[in-house]
């Protein structure tokens, strides 16, 4: 499967696919993006079968990213992994229908629960 | 809901920081050397707002240059025997995400203490550091045994 990482930060990006190997994801095919823009036209171009994305980015933010996303009708399957972890801005995440959500740090650990149900 | 004191927010902010520490950076738990009301040196490091409706402040991380390197390269899992160079604009962006998960565990350690806030964007900065005449700041030294920062809270006292 392809997963799509969507963050501003080229070192929060090299973590998380550090963690994705040590998870056991390591099969899997990761591409990345640094802006919500460049993601809605990967999206567009090559859906993938799962999308990571940071929350608070420059120009579009991960929520507005989800809710573009729903809003032309992709049914690409998204979770975010981001600082942000309060209650509200999780439910806004629900709301929006994002799959899970991941507390920054990331650890293996942390992606290995949020992702076993969906990358197996 | 009342102001939380300055204090209160640098005693959550060491707890971050150590928990930074110890889960991203593969340290031991450090200890508070000093706190203070200024940065009397060159620093380089990143600042992080959180915003609320009717406050705001801003949350640092500050090291020298050396130390800077240090924790980057921790956070980035580059081992000591990793002879790969951190370009300047990685080692800023290292910083500047540090940054965000500390403010990031910050703000679940005071949610319901302190009124809702948005994280923003990380800025990096190099030189001297210093409150604004309308904000005061708290600093705490932190040091572990491969390196020393400073961790600091800037608030905005306008209208107060």
């Amino acid at each position: 499967m392809k997963i799509l990482l969507v963050d501003d930060s080229k070192a929060s990006r090299m973590i998380v696919k550090r963690s994705l190997r040590q998870a056991g994801f390591g099969d899997h095919t990761v591409e990345e993006v640094s802006t919500g823009a460049d993601a809605l036209k990967t999206i567009s171009d090559s859906p993938p079968g799962l999308v990571l994305c940071d929350w608070n980015m420059p120009e579009m933010s991960g929520i507005q990213l989800l809710e573009q996303l729903n809003a032309d009708g992709h049914k690409v399957k998204l979770g975010f992994v981001t600082s942000e972890g309060t209650d509200d801005v999780k439910q806004r995440a629900r709301d929006a229908g994002a799959l899970f959500f991941v507390s920054k740090p990331v650890t293996a650990d942390k992606l290995e629960s949020a992702l076993v149900g969906i990358l197996g | 809901m009342e102001q939380l004191p300055l204090t209160e927010w640098l005693g959550a902010l060491v707890t971050a920081a150590n928990e930074l520490a110890t889960g991203s950076l593969g340290f031991e738990e450090g200890s508070v050397v000093a706190t203070e009301s200024s940065l009397s040196t060159s620093v380089s490091g990143s600042l992080i707002a959180l915003v609320g409706h009717q406050s705001s402040v801003e949350v640092g991380l500050c090291a020298s240059k050396e130390d800077c390197a240090k924790l980057a390269r921790a956070f980035l899992g580059m081992g000591p025997d990793d002879e790969e160079e951190l370009s300047g604009p990685d080692l800023d962006d290292a910083l500047g995400e540090m940054t965000n998960v500390l403010a990031g565990v910050l703000k679940q350690q005071l949610d319901g203490r302190v009124p809702p806030m948005q994280l923003g964007l990380p800025i990096v900065l190099h030189g001297l550091l210093g409150a604004s005449s309308n904000a005061e700041m708290v600093v705490a030294r932190i040091h572990w045994q491969e390196a020393e920062a400073h961790f600091l809270i800037i608030r905005n006292t306008m209208g107060e």
